[in-house]
């Protein structure tokens, strides 16, 4: 094909591409995503909620099964790009691979591949809010059971309606 | 790390003459590349006529879209990314990829045509060959080409990700998954 | 010490190659030490190979005699698409007018549709009205200043997720969202587990 109606297309297109992402306010691929994991243990054990769970602590309580424990192991954040993968080591030996592939809109399409020693226990390919948390919960994790909140932000990118977090925020490690 | 490679020499006439209509030119890239694509097809559908008859739809794909082809990536690793598509179309909606557990699992492979499926034990040259063919029958249509591009054809992990159109982290963790859960299946059928 | 946990999910992709250079000695100073991540990275080396034999011999059975032919059948009967029909159109201008021409009326096009396009923007961006920009600018700003920890003003209302895919070896496997909040919720119990 002619190299010069080539570029006359290609000048075009770019051109509307341009004005529609600008309208928009969308942001192309690899864009910044920042994945924190909060790990929890939840048990019988009468030792309270953990104060440094925050806005977590509201949603463990909805979850059907209710402890009388719910203690914060490990909160870790990491940033990285759409197309790049960060893994995670959980409390307990679980390894959790995660994924950001897009931004669509105000959603983060993700893939969470999760490893149980060198066995993989679960794979998923979702989209999750700007903002917002996933749980993973159920296994085994000493006297109790280990419930993980998943958790994306994309800077510069909008999301659902906001509420605020009233309690003092999780000083985890820093980020890699 | 091997790169894609751009076509060269009498490929990269041939991909040209073809853009513009010319049907003989497009047989010879048929005959070039027939094999692979068809090993493509058949690594996802796991059925020999049906992978022959995506394979020839890959092709007539190809080439009503052969001038949208940019000669800078790699002729093979975008014709493969085609057949992965059909393929895994192809399976999607036959309704074949599910999770599937045990004797679901069982009965859905009592279920997949037959007509053919006894070429894969009469050619396999040894019995580990045939407990391979069984154990990929377990993996999704996405999780077994991911494992023939990287295993059969060699393809780098980049190149994987621009056939499948998926990250290359997914394109790591698919491998990762695909790779344990044959190991897993195939320590099943030893103990069975 | 490395623990295995950390270095299993990577053995595939150690394999392959595919590693970075920091994570490749970490893989290989580990197996150094560790027979039963080095027994993995054999088992996976020879999954491989039996991969490449079984589907050799499974593609030497396929009978490619005709296939060449039964393409070029389908091809010759197809209608070019509008697409490649549009393309050739436009080869074949090249044989027709000047490159001078042909610059000179691209140019002109290329700044009426600018015009076009973009004048509803300019006049929104002119009068103050922007708030989409403005919003992403304020979220920026505060991902620099708090990242990589939780910024607590930013929770999401609805946190509800869409799941397209979930595969699990795991039988008891359950998603729900939690109806108070829409947060999505994946069970996966240990299969001893009482509760």
């Amino acid at each position: 094909m002619s190299a010069r109606w080539s570029g006359v297309i290609v000048a075009l297109a770019g051109l509307l591409v341009f004005t529609v992402q600008a309208r928009a306010g969308n942001k192309p691929g690899g864009h910044q995503v920042i994945v924190s994991i909060d790990s929890v243990m939840a048990a019988d054990t009468n030792e309270g909620i953990d104060r440094r769970l925050g806005a977590m602590a509201s949603r463990l309580r909805t979850l059907p099964f209710s402890y009388s424990t719910y203690r914060l192991l490990k909160s870790e954040g990491k940033r990285t790009s759409c197309g790049q993968m960060i893994v995670f080591a959980l409390p307990g030996g679980r390894i959790l691979h995660v994924a950001p592939r897009a931004i669509d809109g105000d959603m983060i399409a993700m893939e969470l591949v999760l490893f149980q020693g060198d066995r993989p226990e679960m794979s998923t390919e979702l989209k999750l809010p700007n903002h917002a948390f996933l749980i993973l919960g159920g296994p085994r994790y000493e006297q109790g059971m280990l419930i993980v909140f998943i958790r994306a932000d994309a800077p510069g990118v909008s999301g659902p309606p906001q509420i605020d977090n009233p309690t003092t925020p999780v000083e985890g490690p820093p980020g890699q | 790390m091997r790169k894609p490679s751009r076509p060269e020499g009498d490929e990269a006439e041939l991909i040209e003459r073809a853009s513009k209509g010319d049907a003989e030119a497009f047989g010879v890239l048929v005959e070039r590349y027939q094999r692979r694509v068809v090993g493509v097809a058949l690594a996802v559908v796991h059925n020999q006529d049906d992978a022959l008859e995506l394979a020839q739809e890959t092709f007539v794909r190809a080439f009503q879209n052969l001038p949208k082809f940019e000669s800078r990536s790699s002729f093979s690793t975008w014709l493969y990314r085609i057949a992965a598509n059909i393929a895994i179309d192809f399976r999607r909606h036959a309704g074949r990829h599910s999770i599937l557990r045990g004797e679901e699992a069982e009965a859905e492979i009592g279920r997949l045509p037959s007509s053919h499926g006894d070429s894969f034990r009469a050619v396999a040259r040894s019995e580990l060959s045939h407990r391979i063919q069984e154990a990929l029958k377990e993996l999704t249509p996405e999780h077994r080409a991911v494992i023939l591009l990287r295993e059969v054809e060699g393809l780098s992990y980049d190149e994987i990700s621009e056939v499948l159109q998926c990250p290359r982290g997914t394109v790591m963790s698919r491998l990762h998954y695909a790779r344990n859960r044959l190991r897993v299946v195939l320590k099943d059928l030893d103990r069975d | 010490m490395i623990d295995c946990s950390e270095i299993r999910p990577l053995l595939s992709a150690f394999g392959d190659g595919e590693l970075e250079p920091p994570e490749l000695l970490k893989v290989a100073r580990h197996l150094a030490g560790c027979p039963d991540c080095e027994r993995e990275a054999a088992d996976f080396s020879a999954l491989g190979a039996g991969l490449r034999d079984s589907y050799e011999a499974a593609l030497n059975a396929i009978p490619l005699d005709g296939f060449a032919e039964a393409v070029q059948a389908r091809i010759v009967q197809l209608r070019p698409s509008f697409v490649a029909r549009f393309q050739r159109w436009l080869a074949s201008l090249d044989d027709q007018f000047s490159p001078a021409l042909s610059f000179a009326s691209a140019a002109v096009a290329v700044a009426v549709l600018t015009a076009i396009v973009l004048t509803p923007y300019v006049r929104d961006y002119m009068s103050g009205r922007n708030p989409q920009i403005a919003a992403n600018a304020y979220h920026h700003l505060n991902a620099i200043t708090q990242e990589p920890r939780l910024p607590e003003k930013m929770l999401a209302e609805d946190s509800r997720a869409v799941i397209s895919k979930l595969e699990s070896e795991n039988p008891a496997v359950a998603v729900w969202s939690e109806p108070h909040t829409d947060t999505t919720v994946i069970w996966l119990p240990d299969q001893q587990a009482g509760r």
